[in-house]
């Protein structure tokens, strides 16, 4: 497909409709959107509130965005960011640790891998609610959807931690069965996973303090479906999850206290959307030719990206009229620019 | 005063140690058992859950160790043999009592018919692929300092261990039947505490 036809946009409360049909599609547990219509539209007014206060941010915002294809003529796609994880609490994670026990007498050196509850994450920017229709899955789009919050982020700093994290889902099967939960997190909570998602959410109830051991977790001791599972990734995230890798997201440290599904974390610097990124101000001149690039405006209003050739003339950016005109920018508006790179 | 006394029944046909204030020139490990209560009550949940910690609990206390004795001879013979012995180690035990005034007796724990324990194929295993009983041989007393080096320090749950090494916990060899009953007449109880290898029982008398 024609990376043309693709925009990136902020979402609005408008936008109920696409939202409720990608929760109704998404399989369970795979994405942060809940299927619900109240919470649905709360969480739309709440990310409109988001983009639009000037004030300095408290950390309890969401920012939602939604990817349009123009030949379709519909929403094809969900993206969003957590301003700051288990905001006003605590964000929990396994956190993959090693510990040796040695006896030289014995001549035994064992690196015993055990998981450790921590709050390591608490305060890192999320990267959250992705959803791309099956058929845009081997297009340019999920490059859009996922790597131009990273360009919104950078633009924004302050607005956001400099640490950046996502979670991505584990392995369950069809009904809602995980072999880690079932061997970890059932033994504490005593209910099935979709029972404990359902009153949990986010990763922040005072209850998981509550019913989760503060010692580690003897990983030799849990049963192999289980240990297996561990940072494995449900097969439907494979592609949201590349796109972080590509990034140069960290996948081997936190694992999800509830799937076992890997938490990826990184400093925000070093991304590479984010540490390739220019911001320059666009040509009244149009181009037609460079390299595919990431296109954003720098509004805190209202993010707009397309994928679109771009090449710097000087400290002017030059794009192709149709992008401008997707953009809605006009000449000398200053725009954030990263190289799409291999990934089209 | 000598840190041991060794006791025979008059006919030889059983014997015993008696040991003075264990684990101070070498440490003893034993599993504390114990229990992690976890409640949320805004769900509505209370979940008690049984705990293993690594610990030294029993440090100080007096020990009866190395009980032998012949088994082909009729229970009530043996039972007889064992209390004469215990009668003679208490007496011992009571004339100089240490400390805390508590004497221990490990008791050997539940063996499959090929002698391995579940509760070490359950829970010990994972941390130290040799064979304790090998080690005790290459180490002597010792042997346990060394082993519990490898053993987990942290908390563990017990629910996270097979069912065999669950019902092994504090479950003593059938095998040592008569030696329980003579125990249990002398007032011996069970203690909190499971050896580290095969998860039988720790017993103590009260000196006092």
């Amino acid at each position: 497909m024609d990376p043309d036809r693709f925009l990136l946009r902020a979402a609005t409360p408008e936008d109920l409709p696409a939202f409720e049909r990608i929760a109704a599609a998404s399989a369970h547990g795979i994405t942060t959107l809940p299927a619900d219509r109240a919470a649905l539209l709360d969480r739309l007014q709440r990310s409109q509130a988001a983009f639009n206060t000037p004030d300095d941010a408290s950390g309890e915002e969401i920012y939602l965005f939604v990817l349009e294809d123009a030949v379709a003529g519909r929403i094809v796609g969900t993206s969003g960011i957590a301003a700051s994880a288990g905001f006003a609490d605590r964000f929990y994670a396994y956190r993959n640790e090693m510990v040796v026990h040695a006896s030289a007498a014995l001549g035994a050196s064992n690196r015993i891998h055990t998981l450790q509850l921590c709050h390591d994450l608490t305060g890192h920017t999320l990267l959250t609610s992705f959803y791309i229709e099956p058929e845009y899955e081997g297009t340019a789009a999920p490059q859009l959807l996922s790597r131009a919050r990273l360009l919104y982020i950078a633009q924004h700093a302050a607005r956001f931690s400099d640490r950046i994290a996502a979670e991505s889902p584990g392995l369950a099967d069809d009904q809602g069965r995980c072999p880690f939960w079932d061997a970890v997190g059932r033994r504490f909570f005593g209910m099935d996973y979709p029972e404990a998602e359902r009153l949990t959410g986010a990763r922040n109830k005072a209850f998981i303090a509550e019913l989760m051991p503060q010692a580690p977790i003897y990983v030799p001791l849990l049963p192999e479906a289980a240990q297996w599972a561990i940072g494995q990734l449900h097969p439907v995230a494979e592609l949201p999850f590349s796109i972080l890798l590509d990034e140069g997201f960290d996948t081997e440290t936190y694992v999800d206290i509830f799937d076992g599904g890997p938490i990826v974390d990184a400093r925000l610097a070093m991304l590479r959307s984010v540490a390739g990124s220019r911001v320059a101000a666009l040509s009244a001149t149009d181009g037609d030719g460079g390299e595919l690039h990431l296109v954003a405006t720098t509004r805190q209003a209202g993010l707009r990206a397309v994928l679109s050739p771009a090449w710097l003339d000087g400290a002017q950016l030059r794009l192709p009229a149709a992008a401008r005109t997707r953009l809605g920018a006009a000449a000398g508006e200053v725009l954030r620019i990263a190289p799409l790179g291999g990934q089209a | 005063m000598n840190d041991e006394r060794f006791f025979a029944s008059a006919d030889g046909s059983a014997s015993l140690r008696l040991r003075r204030a264990i684990g101070l020139a070498q440490p003893r490990w034993w599993y504390h058992l114990g229990q992690a209560v976890h409640a949320a009550p805004a769900l509505g949940i209370l979940h008690r859950q049984a705990t293993l910690q690594l610990g030294n609990d029993l440090t100080g206390a007096g020990e009866l160790a190395e009980l032998r004795w012949d088994r082909e001879q009729p229970a009530a013979r043996q039972c007889a043999v064992l209390a004469e012995l215990l009668e003679a180690a208490l007496a011992a035990a009571r004339a100089a009592p240490e400390g805390n005034g508590r004497l221990i007796v490990e008791l050997p724990g539940m063996r499959d018919a090929d002698g391995r324990s579940p509760f070490w194929d359950g829970l010990g295993r994972h941390f130290y692929a040799g064979d304790p009983a090998e080690a005790l041989r290459q180490h002597g007393p010792g042997w346990r300092e060394l082993v519990a080096a490898l053993l987990p320090r942290h908390r563990v749950y017990t629910s996270f261990l097979p069912a065999a090494a669950q019902a092994a916990i504090g479950a003593v060899d059938p095998a040592q039947q008569p030696w329980c009953e003579v125990l249990r007449a002398a007032g011996a109880r069970p203690a909190d505490q499971v050896n580290i290898d095969d998860g039988g029982p720790v017993w103590v008398i009260d000196l006092r």
